[in-house]
C-alpha cells in the first residue's frame, strides 16, 4: 500500500511540475519533475519487491525440481538466495541446503564440492536449522549415515517458528527414507504423517506400511484402497513404489490398533550346530560363541534369552575347561598355570559378551543375573559405557575452559556424539547409570551450552542442549538442575 | 598366557586352523605342516590357498602360516590357541545362523528409498 501511495504522490508531483506557472522558472519545474520521477521509481521498485515476495514462495519448489535435481551444486547454492521467503531466517543455511541436495543428486560424492559447501556453512557465526540439515546431507553423502541421522534428528529440536519449514521437511524425508531402507517401518509410520514435516513421499510410505502391518497411523485411520492410490499418485517418481502399493492394497484393512500375530518363521540351518557338541560343554559353549560372534545382523537376531543361553553354556564349560587347560599346560610344558590362563579366557569371553549385548542393544539387567559370566559381561559393558561418556564429557569441559572453538557443524557433531553415548548408556544401563552420569554430563554440557550461547551466539545449538538437559534433569529428578535449566530454556524463548 | 586377539581372530585366524592341525598335535607336526604349506603356497598350489574354520573358509597366505608357526612355538601362547581350536572345522560351507521371530509383519526393507527422491544412497 505504501508503494501505491508513493506512486500517487509521484504522479501528483510530476503533474504539478508540468502545470507550474512560467514565472516559477524552468529550474523549479525541472526539480519538481525529477522529484516526481524519483518517487515513481521508488514506488515501482516497491511494487516489484512485493511481486517478488509473492512469487518467492514458488522459487524453491521450481529450483528443487530443476537446478537442484540436475545436480548443479554451485548454481543451486547461489540461486537459492532468490528463495528468500522460504529461507528467510537462515538464508546461508538455505543456500547450503540447496547445494547439499544438489550434491546428493550427482551420481557420485564429490569431496571438493562438499568441502566448498562446508566452508560456506562454517562461515557465519550462527548455525540455523537449514545449515544443520545441509550438514546432515553432506555427512550422508560422505557415507557417515549414523552422523547424518543424528544431525537430521537435531532438526526436531529447533523451534518450529524459527527454522525454515522446507528444511524441516527435507530432514524428515531423509529420516523416513533411511528408516524405510533399514526396514524400520515403525519409524516410517511415526514420522511419515507428522504435521508440518510430512511430504507426499513420506505420507505414502507411512500409509502403505501401516496398511501392510495392520496398524493405525498417528491421528488418522488405516488407509483405504482409494486413499493409497491417491497418496501414490501424488509421489514424484512413483513407479518404483508400485510394488509397495500393490502389496499394501493386497493387505486387509484393519481398523483397530491390534496387530495380527507374526507368522512363525522357519529357522534356516545354523552356521555351526551347537547341538552337535552337546556332550562336550567346552565345545558347545565355543560353538554358540562362534555362532553369535560371526552372526550377521546380530542387533536383530540376538535376544536376551539367547544371550542368557550363551552365558549358561559358558558356566557349564568353565570347570571342564579348567581341567583340560591344567592337563594341557603340563603336557606341552607351559610356564603359565592353567588356572591363570583360564582367568584370562574368562575376561576375553566377558568382553565378547559385552560387545554382543551392546551390538544387540540388550540392557544390562537382561543378562547380569545369568551367573558369574553374565555378571562379568555386564560389569565390562557398564565400565565401557561409563568410560565413554565420562571421556566425552571431560573433552567438552576441557575445550570449553580453554575456549577452543570448532566450526558450527563440528560443534553440533561433537555434542551429538556425547548425547548419543549418554543415551546409549541410559538405555542399556537404566536409571542406575543415568543417576551416575547425569551430574557429570549436566555440569559439563551446561557450561558448554552457556559458552556457546554467550560467547558464540550459537542459539541453534545451545537452545536444544538446554532443552535436552531439562528433560534429563526431570527424568532423574534433579531439582537444582531442573530449576537451572527451566531458567535457561525460558531465556531462550 | 594367551594373547588377546580380536574376536574375529580367535576362530578365523587360529594357528591350528591356519595350519590345518588339531590341538593335540606335536611340535614336530607344527614345523612339518608349516614348511609343507609354505612350499605349496610358494608354488601357488590352489589346494593350499584356503583353510577351513568353524566360521567358514579363509584365505591362507605365507605370512599367516609363518605367524601361526611362531605362535605355536611358545607353549604359553599355544595353550590359549588350543582352547579356541576345540571345534573341528565343518566339512560343509557355512550357513547363516537362525533368525528369531521378527518383531512384527511389515514390508521388506525398501532398497530404493533414497532413489525415489533422486538422491544417491548414503
Amino acid at each position: 500500500m505504501n508503494a501505491v501511495r508513493l506512486a500517487g504522490q509521484g504522479l501528483v508531483v510530476a503533474a504539478l511540475a508540468a502545470s507550474a506557472p512560467e514565472a516559477a522558472g524552468s529550474g523549479a519545474r525541472l526539480i519538481a519533475a525529477m522529484l516526481g520521477a524519483l518517487i515513481l521509481m521508488v514506488a515501482l521498485g516497491g511494487w516489484l519487491l512485493l511481486a517478488f515476495d509473492a512469487l518467492g514462495g514458488l522459487v524453491w519448489p521450481a529450483l528443487r525440481r530443476t537446478v537442484v535435481a540436475g545436480g548443479l551444486v554451485r548454481s543451486s547454492f547461489y540461486l537459492a538466495r532468490l528463495a528468500r521467503p522460504t529461507f528467510e531466517r537462515d538464508p546461508t543455511g538455505g543456500a547450503a541446503l540447496a547445494g547439499a541436495l544438489a550434491l546428493l543428486h550427482r551420481p557420485a560424492h564429490e569431496p571438493a564440492l562438499a568441502t566448498w559447501l562446508e566452508g560456506k556453512i562454517a562461515g557465519p557465526a550462527k548455525l540455523g536449522l537449514a545449515g544443520v540439515v545441509a550438514t546432515g546431507l553432506l555427512a550422508a553423502g560422505r557415507g557417515d549415515r549414523a552422523g547424518a541421522r543424528d544431525l537430521m534428528l537435531s532438526a526436531d529440536n529447533f523451534d518450529p517458528e524459527l527454522g525454515p519449514a522446507a528444511a524441516r521437511r527435507i530432514a524428515n524425508e531423509w529420516l523416513v527414507a533411511d528408516a524405510a531402507e533399514r526396514g524400520d517401518w515403525a519409524t516410517v509410520i511415526r514420522r511419515g504423517v507428522q504435521d508440518g514435516r510430512a511430504t507426499a513421499y513420506t505420507r505414502f510410505l507411512a500409509r502403505a506400511a501401516a496398511r501392510i502391518r495392520g496398524e493405525a497411523l498417528p491421528g488418522e485411520p488405516n488407509p483405504t484402497d482409494v486413499g493409497l492410490w491417491i497418496s501414490w499418485l501424488l509421489v514424484p517418481g512413483r513407479t518404483v513404489l508400485r510394488p509397495l502399493l500393490d502389496q499394501a492394497r493386497a493387505a486387509p484393512r484393519v481398523l483397530s490398533q491390534r496387530r495380527p500375530p507374526p507368522p512363525p518363521a522357519d529357522p534356516p540351518p545354523p552356521l555351526i550346530d551347537p547341538a552337535a557338541f552337546a556332550g562336550d560343554p567346552v565345545a558347545h559353549a565355543q560353538a554358540l560363541h562362534a555362532l553369535w560372534l560371526h552372526a550377521p545382523d546380530v542387533d536383530k537376531r540376538l535376544t536376551a534369552t539367547r544371550l542368557q543361553e550363551l552365558c549358561a553354556a559358558w558356566e557349564a564349560a568353565w570347570a571342564p575347561a579348567e581341567r583340560r587347560l591344567v592337563q594341557r599346560a603340563q603336557a606341552i610344558g607351559a610356564q603359565t598355570r592353567g588356572e591363570l590362563t583360564l582367568g584370562g579366557l574368562r575376561n576375553l569371553v566377558a568382553d565378547d559378551l559385552a560387545r554382543l549385548a551392546r551390538a544387540a542393544g540388550l540392557p544390562l539387567l537382561a543378562f547380569e543375573s545369568a551367573g558369574p559370566t553374565g555378571a562379568a559381561a555386564a560389569a565390562a559393558l557398564r565400565r565401557t559405557l561409563l568410560d565413554e561418556v565420562e571421556q566425552g564429557s571431560e573433552h567438552l569441559r576441557a575445550r570449553t575452559r580453554a575456549d577452543r572453538r570448532l566450526s558450527s557443524p563440528e560443534e553440533l557433531r561433537e555434542w551429538n556424539h556425547l548425547r548419543r553415548k549418554y543415551e546409549e548408556a541410559a538405555a542399556l544401563g537404566g536409571m542406575e547409570l543415568r543417576y551416575l552420569l547425569f551430574p557429570i554430563v549436566h555440569r559439563d554440557a551446561c557450561n558448554y551450552a552457556v559458552w556457546l550461547w554467550n560467547e558464540r551466539k550459537e542459539y541453534g545449538i545451545s537452545g536444544p542442549i538446554f532443552k535436552w538437559l531439562l528433560a534429563e534433569a526431570e527424568a532423574v529428578g534433579d531439582q537444582e538442575a531442573i530449576a537451572l535449566q527451566r531458567k535457561n530454556v525460558g531465556s531462550g524463548k | 598366557m594367551a594373547t588377546r586377539p580380536e574376536h574375529d581372530d580367535r576362530f578365523a585366524d587360529n594357528p591350528f586352523y591356519v595350519l590345518g592341525l588339531r590341538p593335540d598335535c606335536s611340535r614336530v607336526d607344527v614345523e612339518r605342516e608349516g614348511q609343507k604349506l609354505l612350499g605349496m603356497l610358494g608354488l601357488g598350489l590352489k589346494s593350499a590357498a584356503t583353510y577351513a574354520t568353524p566360521v567358514g573358509p579363509r584365505p591362507r597366505t605365507e605370512d599367516k602360516v609363518r605367524a601361526a608357526m611362531a605362535e605355536l612355538r611358545s607353549p604359553d601362547r599355544r595353550l590359549g590357541h588350543e582352547f579356541w581350536a576345540s571345534l573341528p572345522p565343518p566339512a560343509a560351507p557355512p550357513k547363516p545362523p537362525p533368525a528369531p521371530p521378527s518383531a512384527g509383519p511389515g514390508p521388506a526393507p525398501l532398497a530404493e528409498a533414497f532413489a525415489v527422491l533422486g538422491w544417491r544412497r548414503p
